[in-house]
């Protein structure tokens, strides 16, 4: 009763929260949009401590034919979770960095957009079939694109535009690939198709046409053209939601289909770990060479979103092996890996944000002297680039070592060198920014403007929970557990 | 040959790929944006024939698969949200660049 509560109010009050703040007062508009985000989290908690097992929820009793089926398990609750906190932190940001007088009024319009960003994300992870996952994807690009024109300049307008039309194709290509895949299997439910007989020609040309439109979409690495425009661009806390969350939709339905749904792919998931590793080099060396920090900080992400796409031949192999705990760890590995890159992606666009605010350019050379004027926010740079690079204690140290040790031992060898490798260029761009900010600021520079507490103290959250996930990490692991295509046997 | 090509799933199916097939080449061949979105409409035009194919192709006796249906419907919601942000975003756009050119 209290876990079908929860997951209800995952779905609806974000929703609620999109009306209440389109309609309500503007005095009103705080207080409630601060309800809906406690209300929201709650809801995800409860639903993350109560989960033992992946269990299905029929909507209003309609069943799989008809209605829209809920599927929980580990790996959507982890999405949730992740999304939560993101959320969260941002939510507590944008109340400072639109309260500010320096930034104009668009906080009218952040609000409702960012509720809707939040509820489409959270009914994507959850829900069981292929073309409702269509339609939140395509409620989060509508939100997404609105939430990057609240800039209000030409080339955020035009930044938009590109990546609006770059989805909507994206979008499509899954549509038709979705609509193939039902005249040829006769429903639209994933964990009804599954598994998908590995000789089938036209379930092979859908599961193609909807892997193109989601990596047009995820942005990997050939069609990441309108990342860096687009998330570079945009208002602080807007680029800490798209590179931290948006991204990993398209992401999570790849997953769910090339592992629990196409369970027998063994080279096709190799194009997909090449172009991952394409995407780790390529936009690693861009982002070195980046002399805007809010750019470099994309370029990051277009690299970032390389390795998990190394998971799919990883993941692929680990389907063939006998041993159980290889399996797990594999699994694990690549899911804390999104979950660890989500929040310190986050908390270094939160952080940019700040240092924009505080000095009024994102150009990398006016950072000198950040280390002594905002110590908190280079300190949680410090936390984020250590994450990325994959240094304990971390969350993505954790990630990158399950994900080392599962290549290695797997024998993908050309992958584990890819990954050390992408370690080394992300410490190039980490240091970089820390190099800058440690230098003695120049008298010349402009006195600095003060930055809003809670604002510092959202980034501070952030830069807290990924050393947490360095340190409780058989926490996330259990909730992990529930529901995993890779189960461990006789384990408690 | 002529007697299938001439039921009605296979000639929806092939019209529609012919539309997906248009919409993809002038989104390709067009930069400008007016022409963009109408060939992003022309492409969902061709999806939506494509799965009316389909539900015509399940047909259980006189009527044809529902389930389809509901989806086209849908999908032409979205899809005309789409065209309305887009279009939106093109005309805020062209204001502003004709504010800085004048």
């Amino acid at each position: 009763m209290t876990r079908d509560l929860a997951l209800t109010s995952v779905l609806l009050v974000p929703f609620l929260g999109v009306i209440g703040t389109l309609l309500l007062p503007e005095r009103l508009r705080r207080p409630f949009s601060f309800l809906v985000t406690t209300l929201v989290l709650a809801a995800v908690g409860a639903l993350a401590v109560s989960l033992r097992d992946a269990f299905r929820y029929e909507i209003s009793g309609w069943g799989a034919p008809l209605g829209i089926d809920l599927h929980v398990d580990g790996l959507a609750v982890a999405m949730l979770l992740l999304t939560g906190t993101v959320a969260g932190a941002v939510s507590a940001y944008a109340d400072g960095h639109y309260r500010d007088g320096s930034s104009q009024k668009p906080a009218a319009g952040f609000w409702p957009l960012f509720f809707g960003l939040w509820g489409s994300l959270n009914a994507l992870f959850l829900v069981s079939d292929l073309f409702t996952m269509y339609v939140c994807l395509e409620l989060m690009t509508f939100s997404s694109v609105a939430l990057i024109t609240l800039a209000k300049d030409a080339q955020a307008l035009r930044a938009a535009l590109t990546y609006l039309m770059t989805a909507l194709t994206g979008s499509l290509a899954y549509l038709l690939g979705v609509a193939i895949l039902y005249g040829e299997m006769g429903t639209l439910d994933w964990t009804l198709m599954s598994p998908v007989p590995g000789d089938d020609p036209v379930a092979w040309m859908a599961l193609s046409l909807m892997t193109a439109g989601l990596i047009m979409k995820g942005a990997l690495y050939p069609l990441h053209f309108w990342l860096p425009g687009a998330h570079a661009i945009a208002p602080a806390p807007v680029s800490a939601l798209l590179s931290a969350l948006v991204v990993k939709a398209p992401f999570f339905i790849l997953l769910r289909l090339w592992v629990q749904v196409w369970t027998d792919a063994p080279y096709a998931s190799h194009v997909l770990g090449a172009l991952g590793a394409g995407a780790i080099i390529w936009g690693s060396f861009q982002a070195i060479i980046q002399e805007r920090v809010k750019l470099m900080v994309a370029y990051s992400t277009v690299a970032q979103l390389g390795y998990l796409f190394l998971a799919f031949p990883i993941l692929e192999t680990a389907a063939r092996t006998a041993d159980q705990a290889a399996r797990q760890d594999a699994w694990e590995g690549v899911i804390y890996f999104a979950l660890s890159h989500g929040v310190a992606k986050a908390s270094m666009f939160l952080v940019t944000g700040l240092v924009v605010q505080a000095t009024k350019t994102d150009d990398l050379r006016s950072l000198r002297g950040a280390a002594a004027h905002v110590p908190a926010a280079v300190l949680v740079w410090g936390l984020a680039g250590i994450s990325l690079i994959g240094l304990p204690p971390s969350g993505g140290f954790i990630a990158k070592w399950q994900l080392l040790t599962s290549a290695i031992r797997f024998g993908l060898w050309p992958y584990a060198a890819v990954i050390l490798f992408g370690g080394l260029l992300a410490s190039g761009y980490v240091f970089r920014v820390l190099w800058y900010a440690f230098l003695a600021p120049d008298g010349s520079s402009a006195p600095k403007a003060r930055v809003p507490a809670v604002m510092v103290l959202a980034a501070l959250f952030l830069g807290t929970v990924i050393v947490l996930m360095g340190i409780r990490t058989a926490d996330v692991f259990a909730v992990l557990k529930a529901g995993s295509p890779f189960p461990t046997v006789g384990a408690p | 040959m002529i007697a299938e090509l001439s039921s009605p799933f296979l000639l929806y199916g092939a019209v529609g790929c012919l539309l997906i097939g248009m919409g993809l080449y002038s989104l390709a061949l067009h930069t400008h944006v007016y022409r963009r979105i109408l060939a992003w409409n022309a492409l969902g035009g061709g999806v939506f024939l494509f799965l009316g194919a389909i539900a015509k192709r399940n047909a259980y006796g006189g009527s044809s698969d529902p389930l389809p249906q509901a989806l086209v419907i849908t999908g032409i919601v979205v899809s005309v949200s789409a065209t309305a942000l887009a279009l939106a975003i093109a005309r805020r756009l062209q204001t502003e660049e004709r504010g800085n050119g004048a």
